[in-house]
């Protein structure tokens, strides 16, 4: 089911009420409605892939009870690694088969050695890589000891497949979200009415900005033989929104809408783009994600502890299974190889952690310094958004060519106006509530009712004036 | 929890409020974009000479007459003038259909009007992948929508599943509309909304499959009508089929038939008199359900026109004449708009000696 469809706005208001009004007695029959209700949406989508869910919770459930009672050193590494490999089996399977047997066939063929392996027919099953993080997380930090595994499979079932952000993140860590699901939950009027303006507004990224950049982009990426330079550039920044808009936009559906069940998951995004460095972007975008990497394959790896070698090889390491995870193509590797080309100097010269508070601070116009940091790093990403968004490297490669000519200096045959107004809009918005948690939440803030009304009517009319397309998010394909 | 839900409420209300005020200021919006560009295009080019016999439909008008060659062969049978015009669109059926009419009737474009062409069809189920777009939801009201339920409900000839789906697109369609759902995005971000191209070759509103095929750039679709084609000629017993259902009994007046539905086209004839226009339904070929036969049979005879019948009409029917499935080719077009003036002018001269 997808957040921007009609059937989620059925649905979300029949299990609201349910949980409400109807399961607010108790709170393990609360549980077992979100479960239920997550295994509907989910389901939507193909109820044949549940089971995969179903058997991941069921394997991960028992060998947490396991690890917990287990003492010895050796039998808790085998369960750790048992559910290591099966998740990752799974995701392996899944997403990345077809990729590695197609790559074995063509270098085996390179160096003269024909091999017979067929590739298969895969659906990649939506969210996995999303769901199967989750778990994961729960496993490593039941055997580190940092939780205590619970033994209520209903809660454990509802922590793995809640369904806001079961498709596509934020990933939850099971120190944060599972103890939500032990405790009563009551209703807070005002974090259900923040959640709806998330909502909203991740909405309004989603239907008006990402859907619309989406049209452009396509057209441009598609044919960018067709383009002189200066479109090529147009169709990069189109699909930096696009992305941006359509990732985050899931992200505070997803966040606003546990709200309204008074659940708290983590931010996801905290404004990317106004970003002075790479490594403050990276402390901005997919958060969860991030901060997964860092905690489960990072810091075990040594970090930046060590000698210079030790850095570079680890930052390379994160990066490039960072990419990997987004999908199985060369050009997500090359994607994040190229990120962490952008991070080495700052973290070589000790200068990622120079940016960690919010650009121009009680300003209303950032400094021409911070100007032009914001811009450069911008520019960096957008330009790594292109092998992103190619089929294939050599696409990603002409592009790039196509838009190193003289071209790139002549007007653009397409300059949708009235977009990039609408895109300096939602720039606006973002640009003036960069200190909150989402572009619309003006707790403690006065300003007057009528201006905030008169916001949220606007956004709603902008949504509802681009409805219609259901655009799936991209990042379901992850 | 009560503040809570007031609040949603009042927003609710405030949207819906703003929404329809919005609709009262601002100028009427035609949300299907080739009847669009077709009406626009009248009004700024030809607004010094309107035609004054106008074609209704679904992609049988839009692709399978052509003005031209029905002005023509009109005018060698009765040495008489006409100066028509195709507003056809393709996958608009009824009743968007009735409601384009009723709107054009109380247009200005109608002072000019003499004849109008209306395909006769079923009510239709909005198809899956036009649900949520402007086109299928912007003309849904109150009115329209329960002259669905109705015409659905006294439909003998479909199930109740069928009935189920109908009505439930149709809801979230009115829905959809009362939202402003999709309503004026597409229009005000994409620069192709007004496409002066779907006026065809002539500028007349008719647009052949054959030259959609050659001229578009969208390659999927070009992709689809070559499939279409090729289907057709790869096998051919559906077509056989749909030529022996057409020559069901047309003479049985006392077969069950959808008398709300016929009661909204009674209506459209009594609307168009007072206006003094002369309505006639067109039976066309390749869509003759029982259901259409029998309400055919119940219509006025000055208000119909039959070219479905395949032992009166074996040329609509045959594969050199034909694109696809369902539409006629461009040799078949011209052959279907002159039998369509011939038919029609025996339907004026008849009524004449009458």
């Amino acid at each position: 089911m997808l957040f921007n469809s009609l059937d989620f706005a059925v649905f979300l208001p029949i299990i609201f009420i349910l949980y409400w009004f109807i399961f607010n007695k108790n709170i393990k029959l609360q549980n077992l409605l979100i479960v239920c209700a997550s295994y509907l949406f989910y389901g939507w989508w193909d109820w044949k892939f549940l089971s995969l869910i179903f058997f991941s919770t069921l394997i991960d459930y028992f060998i947490g009870r396991k690890l917990f009672t287990e003492e010895k050193t050796t039998n808790r590494k085998i369960l750790l690694w048992s559910s290591i490999v099966i998740n990752l089996g799974f995701l392996g399977f899944f997403k990345y088969y077809n990729f590695f047997v197609e790559n074995f066939i063509t270098a085996f063929t390179f160096f003269g050695c024909n091999i017979n392996a067929n590739s298969l027919n895969i659906i990649l099953p939506v969210g996995i890589s999303f769901y199967t993080f989750q778990t994961l997380s729960y496993s490593i930090d039941v055997y580190k000891k940092k939780l205590e595994p619970t033994k209520d499979f209903i809660a454990f079932a509802a922590f793995v497949s809640f369904f806001p952000q079961l498709v596509a993140g934020p990933i939850e860590r099971a120190t944060n979200l599972l103890p939500q699901f032990y405790k009563k939950r009551t209703f807070n009027y005002s974090n259900a009415i923040d959640g709806l303006r998330q909502i909203l507004w991740g909405l309004f990224k989603k239907v008006v900005i990402a859907d619309n950049c989406a049209d452009y982009a396509n057209l441009i990426f598609n044919n960018y033989t067709d383009y002189s330079g200066s479109v090529l550039v147009l169709g990069a920044v189109f699909f930096a929104f696009q992305i941006y808009g359509d990732f985050s936009g899931y992200s505070d559906i997803a966040i606003g809408t546990a709200r309204l069940f008074s659940f708290n998951l983590m931010q996801n995004f905290a404004f990317p783009y106004f970003s002075r460095d790479i490594a403050e972007f990276w402390r901005r975008w997919h958060i969860s994600l991030s901060t997964w990497f860092r905690d489960y394959l990072y810091i075990p790896l040594g970090g930046s502890k060590g000698g210079t070698f030790n850095k570079i090889k680890n930052t390379f390491i994160i990066f490039i299974v960072s990419g990997f995870w987004h999908g199985a193509n060369w050009t997500f590797i090359v994607w994040g190889a190229l990120n962490a080309i952008y991070f080495l100097p700052l973290l070589l010269l000790n200068k990622n952690r120079q940016n960690i508070d919010i650009v121009a601070y009680g300003k209303f116009i950032p400094s021409i310094n911070d100007f032009f940091k914001i811009i450069i790093t911008f520019s960096l990403t957008v330009f790594a958004w292109i092998f992103f968004r190619a089929e294939n490297l050599s696409h990603a490669l002409n592009y790039i060519s196509g838009i190193i000519n003289p071209t790139l200096f002549t007007y653009p045959s397409i300059l949708p106006i009235k977009l990039i107004s609408m895109m300096l809009f939602f720039v606006l918005i973002e640009w003036l509530q960069r200190t909150e948690k989402h572009a619309l939440c003006f707790n403690g803030k006065t300003i007057p009712l009528i201006f905030r009304w008169s916001l949220y009517l606007v956004i709603a009319f902008l949504i509802a004036s681009f409805f219609g397309k259901a655009n799936s998010f991209i990042y379901f394909q992850f | 929890m009560k503040n809570f839900i007031i609040r949603i409420v009042f927003f609710i209300l405030l949207y819906l409020i703003i929404g329809r005020l919005i609709s009262l200021i601002t100028p009427y919006h035609w949300g299907n974009p080739w009847y669009s560009t077709k009406i626009q295009y009248l009004e700024k080019f030809k607004s010094n000479n309107l035609p004054n016999t106008y074609f209704f439909g679904s992609s049988r008008v839009y692709r399978q007459i052509m003005p031209t060659v029905f002005d023509s062969t009109y005018f060698s049978l009765s040495k008489k003038h006409i100066n028509s015009f195709n507003l056809g669109a393709p996958a608009t059926f009824c009743p968007q259909v009735y409601y384009l009419y009723e709107n054009f009737l109380s247009s200005s474009l109608s002072q000019n009007t003499k004849y109008v062409f209306i395909e006769l069809m079923d009510i239709d189920l909005i198809e899956k992948n036009l649900m949520h777009q402007e086109r299928v939801t912007y003309w849904i009201n109150l009115s329209d929508i329960f002259f669905g339920y109705n015409a659905l409900h006294n439909n003998p000839s479909i199930s109740l599943a069928t009935k189920t789906k109908y009505i439930s697109n149709y809801s979230i369609s009115y829905l959809e509309n009362l939202l402003h759902m999709g309503h004026f995005g597409q229009q005000y971000l994409d620069n192709n909304y007004y496409n002066l191209d779907y006026l065809g070759e002539h500028k007349n509103g008719f647009f052949s499959l054959e030259r959609d095929t050659a001229t578009t750039k969208n390659e999927t679709f070009k992709n689809q009508l070559i499939d279409r084609n090729k289907d057709l000629i790869a096998d051919t017993s559906e077509l056989k089929n749909r030529a022996i259902n057409s020559t069901k009994d047309f003479s049985n007046k006392n077969l069950p038939l959808d008398v709300v539905h016929l009661e909204r086209i009674n209506k459209l004839i009594n609307l168009s008199k007072e206006k003094g226009v002369s309505v006639v339904f067109i039976l066309s070929p390749r869509n003759n359900s029982q259901n259409l036969i029998n309400l055919y049979n119940a219509i006025p005879e000055n208000n119909k026109i039959q070219l479905s019948n395949s032992k009166k009409y074996p040329e609509l029917y045959m594969i050199e004449n034909s694109f696809d499935i369902g539409h006629l080719n461009t040799k078949g077009s011209s052959i279907y708009s002159s039998l369509l003036a011939t038919e029609f002018n025996k339907l004026l001269t008849d009524k004449e000696h009458h």
